[in-house]
């Protein structure tokens, strides 16, 4: 992510302690422009502290924290980002057109302007119908996108989002991501966003920084981080992974069955213990030498459970992870 | 199925009995009140208004009721500021002491009240204050003062820290969050302590007498016209006090009610 481009987003080295335990132990990243960056790791592994960080909420222990080339000091009223929160924190005694004109009135700006500024932003995100609506008579769905329009009205440079679609249910939360690619492309600014959900993270971004106790694992496009993952936790967390003897490891849809294995690819013969049909896809989970072996294939198979089956993939699809202590 | 019917009949007669036994004085009371007779008892001989108008010609009354509602004002005003300021600042500056201090400040609760009083009087003599009306303003505020507090931090404990971070994220000021984001959400919290700090100040007797000088609250005129044993005047002065009372807790639970309906829906 090099360039003369200054980046949006940079952290250097930076820790954060709570007691003894460091939640943030030590990260550099740098965030260019106009990206929508997710950070990815299981719960408990820093994620809302760094972005809390980079917001200015909390202040690190050790390390710098820069947007758009200015430190990032939790005193300064007036800063670049703007935070989505995972309750969406919208104020309950104000109506959605009050809500949203909030960052415009206490950065004081002109009242007509608010007023044209205010109403854009609710037209853009769909909610001019709900404006003189309270939060709690909004679903999840519409309060989520007041969230957004409240800050995007205010024209940060950084959009910070906390899980901003975990307490919506699985069809809503896929459509709002669908929303939500849309708007950062619409918007164009930098979305540093932050989730569990490696599907989720994988259908948004254009960077994955995968977090493992507090640390970066891993930092890469999509298909970087499935493709080419740097480590065995990387392999595991982002996607299904068949780890193989050695550093050799194989994704499911790369097994190959029965009589479409080419030369040379195949591995062995086994036994399928488990076959699950999930419509676009069959899985199967195939017993060999005491390990488990899991197969994705493209629709339906005429493979009963029991059966004896050949399994093998190709060498380009292996995985080579580095070894554990190579670290 | 027998027995269980039973049981409930035993139970509603005990509620009736205990209902009756609470209001069956205060429902005398106002019947009395309205009773032309200037002794209480039955039967009732005819309605009247005259009790009442002779304690709106009764000079004593007259000052007692102003005393009481300056003396009632200022608790209100002095007992919810500094208990709102005092849970505020708990909640905000030092979380870790949070709960020793809502015991500590709830000690006042459960001392007697003739101990406080005691206690006060020694003070003031001790600092060499005059016993006035002022004295009994700043007695009433630590009476009213533990339940304010205690109010107004028990809606902070259900307040979601990240309304206020998201105010200061977009951009306002220290004061700007509490005017226009911590303010309105413990309005409720506020208007029922302020209520109640109210109807405290209002019947309060014990560390009135304590406290006062040659000033009389109307809690205490009734008192020492009760030396002469109970004429209607007292009836109709506890009948309206008993009205103010009830007026101030019903519109204190109206008030808790509709904000419980506010946190509830916004929690769907
Ligand atoms: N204010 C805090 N005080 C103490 N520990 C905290 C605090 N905030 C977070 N932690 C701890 O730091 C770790 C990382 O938290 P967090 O950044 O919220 O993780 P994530 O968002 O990835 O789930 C967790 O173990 C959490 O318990
Ligand atoms: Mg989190």
């Amino acid at each position: 992510m090099g360039g003369t481009e200054q980046p949006d987003v940079r952290l250097r080295g930076v820790v954060k302690r709570f007691g003894a335990f460091e939640a943030v132990a030590g990260i550099d990243l740098d965030v260019a422009p106009g990206q929508f960056v997710t950070l990815l790791g299981p719960s408990g592994c820093g994620k809302t502290t760094t972005l809390r960080i980079i917001g200015g909420f909390e202040q690190p222990d050790a390390g710098e924290v820069f947007v758009a080339g200015v430190p990032v000091d939790s005193e300064t009223t007036k800063r670049h980002t703007r935070m989505v929160f995972q309750s969406y924190a919208l104020f309950p005694h104000m109506t959605v057109r009050q809500n949203v004109a909030f960052g415009l009135r206490m950065d004081k700006v002109p009242k007509g302007e608010i007023g044209a500024r205010v109403e854009a932003m609710l037209a853009n995100l769909g909610l001019s119908d709900q404006a003189e609506k309270y939060p709690r008579q909004l679903s999840g769905g519409q309060q989520q996108r007041v969230a957004l329009a409240r800050a995007l009205v205010t024209q940060p440079r950084v959009l910070l989002l906390d899980e901003p679609l975990g307490a919506l249910d699985l069809k809503m939360r896929k459509r709002m991501q669908g929303e939500l690619k849309a708007l950062q492309r619409n918007v164009g600014i930098t979305f540093i966003y932050v989730t569990h959900d490696q599907e989720e993270a994988m259908n948004l971004s254009d960077v994955i920084v995968v977090m493992e106790k507090g640390r970066i694992a891993q930092v890469g496009t999509p298909e970087d981080v499935y493709r080419r993952p740097a480590n065995a936790y990387v392999a595991d967390f982002v996607g299904e992974t068949n780890f193989l003897a050695g550093n050799l490891a194989v994704r499911p849809e790369n097994v190959l069955i029965g009589d479409v294995i080419p030369s040379g690819a195949a591995r062995g013969k086994g036994m399928v213990r488990a076959k699950s049909f999930l419509g676009a896809s069959t899985r199967l989970e195939i017993e060999t030498e005491g390990t488990t072996l899991v197969a994705t294939l493209p629709g339906a198979v005429s493979i009963a459970t029991g059966d004896p089956i050949a399994f093998g993939w190709r060498d380009e699809d292996a995985l080579h992870l580095p070894t554990k202590d190579s670290k | 199925m027998k027995a269980h019917s039973s049981s409930t009949i035993l139970l509603g007669l005990w509620t009736a009995f205990v209902l009756l036994f609470l209001f069956a004085p205060l429902f005398l009371v106002a019947v009395f009140s309205f009773n032309d007779s200037s002794i209480s008892v039955f039967p009732i001989r005819a309605f009247t208004l005259r009790w009442y108008e002779s304690l709106a010609a009764n000079e004593a009354f007259r000052t007692a009721l102003a005393n009481s509602l300056i003396v009632a004002g200022a608790t209100v005003v002095f007992a919810t500021l500094l208990g709102m300021a005092a849970g505020v600042g708990v909640h905000r500056y030092v979380p870790r002491l949070r709960t020793a201090l809502r015991s500590g400040a709830s000690l006042p609760m459960m001392v007697p009240h003739l101990i406080l009083g005691i206690a006060l009087l020694g003070f003031y003599n001790l600092v060499a204050i005059d016993l006035s009306l002022t004295t009994v303003i700043m007695g009433h505020s630590v009476v009213a003062f533990p339940y304010v507090f205690l109010i107004v931090s028990a809606r902070l404990v259900g307040f979601d820290p990240s309304l206020e971070e998201a105010a200061r994220d977009l951009g306002a000021s220290t004061a700007r969050i509490f005017w226009e984001i911590t303010l309105p959400l413990l309005a409720p919290a506020i208007l029922t302590a302020a209520l109640i700090s109210f109807t405290l100040s209002f019947d309060e007797v014990v560390v009135t007498f304590f406290t006062t000088g040659t000033d009389n609250t109307l809690p205490m005129v009734i008192w020492s016209m009760l030396r002469v044993g109970i004429t209607p005047e007292i009836n109709a002065i506890a009948t309206l006090t008993v009205v103010v009372s009830c007026a101030m807790a019903g519109v204190a639970e109206v008030i808790i009610r509709r904000s419980r309906l506010t946190a509830a829906k916004k929690g769907e």
